[in-house]
């Protein structure tokens, strides 16, 4: 279980997240929702590690990734799907998937194939390089690169960001297929209601860099998304 | 006809001494964007292995032996350069990414106190390196046209390390990470690539090749504790007309710098020469500031 404990933490002088507390149950999806600039990237990055908490916890199964850099979160087990991909973009994309096995706890190095089943227009890609990708390929990329090291929590930091509809509904197969399984946790950014209703466990509204509701779908009422997400 | 082909080795011949200088600094200046001052004391390092080891084979085994001290001169050099490239990156490099002014400040004062280590322990005058009688000599190709061995072995020697910076850069796990690394570091640490790691053998890597090339130099001169002053304006340049952060941009770079120098020096004088090939070399980066071989790169935030 991944636990967020009174995390505190902002960039510089300026503080972005106040006591926020949340968990991810094994095998939830949870959402998280909110506005533009309420601090839900600056939230998945405290998590991975890429921003330094100022007070609080992060912990996973009971141990304490607070000091821990990123690449041993990885290697805990936590898989990480950024907000603009972040695609290696001069390496190709055979070399992206490859990257993603570093915090693999196996040594065989193979991308495991239910990884590359999940998006099977990437195997005919392998020597292109990733940053001739279209959007939407590089977001399957960077999804299937998370895959690939059997992480047990996937951070998804708005998947279907400007993408088209279709790859937006693979998308959606895959998160399910995800869930059916039942190994892996996902907490899950993204603007799209309809997308994280039909996804979703358990929803954390954010606003002002705190958690400002909490519940699950059934209470998830238009009087709340209207309170706290409609602009 | 002779005279041609002759300035065409000359050209080519200083192109390779360029390129080995630069390569190592390709790495260092190129991919991590150090501006390491003290390349040129890692070159005097390895030169300077170069010479302790030819005094050990001269002292502890027969003279038969003596024209083989080359042959471990070469894994020697890179070891101790290594060695020391990892020290200073371990030790001060790595508290200066993305400070190019404090950095360069650092590097230099390190360049100046090897400097001084090296005139303390080797004392100020040049030494003498012997190169290996097997490189004595020449390759006639007609008469009167003699192509000399010792420059057709840096060439090999520049081919050599070149192939194995190739491999080890985009073909070898390391060199994936370290390419994932310097294109975007953050994601690389959150995929679990060891960020640290990888910043320490590449910065170590690059100082060993510096090695290689300081252990090459011997065979062109005596050396001396300034022996990496001379080279280090040539080795940023070559770098920066090639284009940072590609390896063929290196090589152009070393190439189109080692021919122009020979052809002007040819036709003019050997000062007015250089002077020309700086004039050609700032007017080109006037017009392709990025150098030869642009690529788009992730600097170092």
């Amino acid at each position: 279980m991944l636990a967020v404990q009174q995390l505190e933490a902002g960039y510089g002088e300026s503080v972005i997240l106040r006591n926020v507390t949340l968990k991810v149950k094994p095998g939830q999806v949870v959402c998280l929702l909110g506005r533009n600039g309420v601090g839900k990237t600056t939230l998945m990055k405290s998590i991975m590690g890429l921003l330094k908490a100022r007070g609080g916890s992060v912990s996973y199964n009971g141990s304490d990734l607070t000091r821990k850099a990123p690449g041993q979160r990885a290697k805990s087990g936590i898989g990480y799907v950024p907000q603009g991909r972040e695609i290696f973009a001069q390496l190709s994309v055979f070399e992206n998937l490859l990257l993603g096995l570093e915090a693999s706890k196996e040594k065989a190095g193979r991308i495991p194939k239910e990884a590359i089943a999940k998006f099977p227009v990437l195997s005919a890609m392998y020597s292109r390089r990733g940053g001739d990708l279209s959007g939407g390929q590089q977001q399957q990329l960077a999804f299937a690169r998370a895959l690939a090291s059997k992480p047990e929590v996937l951070l998804l930091d708005e998947p279907c960001e400007g993408i088209q509809p279709s790859i937006v509904d693979d998308i959606r197969d895959v998160i399910r297929s995800i869930k059916a399984d039942g190994r892996t946790s996902i907490l899950l950014v993204e603007q799209s209601l309809d997308f994280v209703k039909s996804v979703g466990d358990y929803f954390y509204v954010l606003e002002k860099g705190a958690i400002a509701w909490e519940g699950e779908l059934e209470a998830l009422s238009d009087e709340v998304i209207r309170k706290y997400l409609t602009v | 006809m002779d005279v041609y082909v002759l300035q065409l080795f000359n050209g080519l011949s200083i192109s390779s001494i360029l390129l080995l200088v630069a390569l190592g600094l390709a790495i260092t200046f190129g991919l991590m964007k150090v501006i390491n001052m003290a390349h040129g004391e890692l070159i005097m390092i390895g030169a300077y292995s170069t010479y302790l080891t030819q005094n050990l084979f001269k002292d502890y085994l027969p003279e038969s032996m003596f024209d083989w001290y080359f042959v471990l001169a070469i894994p020697v050099s890179f070891g101790i350069a290594f060695v020391f490239g990892l020290i200073l990156e371990m030790s001060l490099i790595r508290f200066l990414y993305g400070r190019p002014l404090d950095s360069l400040l650092a590097t230099w004062g390190v360049g100046l106190v090897l400097q001084q280590v090296a005139r303390s322990i080797f004392g100020a005058p040049n030494v003498a390196v012997k190169s290996p009688t097997w490189l004595d000599g020449g390759l006639r190709i007609v008469d009167g046209t003699l192509l000399p061995y010792k420059r057709l072995f840096i060439i090999a020697l520049v081919i050599v390390c070149l192939a194995a910076m190739y491999v080890y850069i985009y073909r070898s796990h390391e060199g994936r990470r370290m390419r994932a690394v310097m294109q975007n570091r953050d994601m690389a640490a959150c995929l679990g690539v060891s960020t640290r790691r990888v910043d320490s053998m590449t910065f170590a890597i690059g100082s060993g090749i510096a090695g290689i090339a300081g252990c090459a130099l011997t065979l062109m001169g005596p050396i001396g504790p300034s022996l990496g002053t001379y080279y280090i304006v040539d080795a940023f340049m070559v770098v920066v007309l090639g284009g940072v952060g590609k390896l063929v941009g290196t090589v152009l770079g070393a190439v189109g710098i080692g021919m122009f120098n020979t052809l002007f020096e040819y036709w003019t004088n050997a000062s007015l020469g250089k002077v020309l090939v700086f004039v050609c070399i700032v007017a080109f980066l006037q017009w392709r500031p990025m150098g030869l071989v642009a690529m788009r790169t992730r600097s170092l935030d």
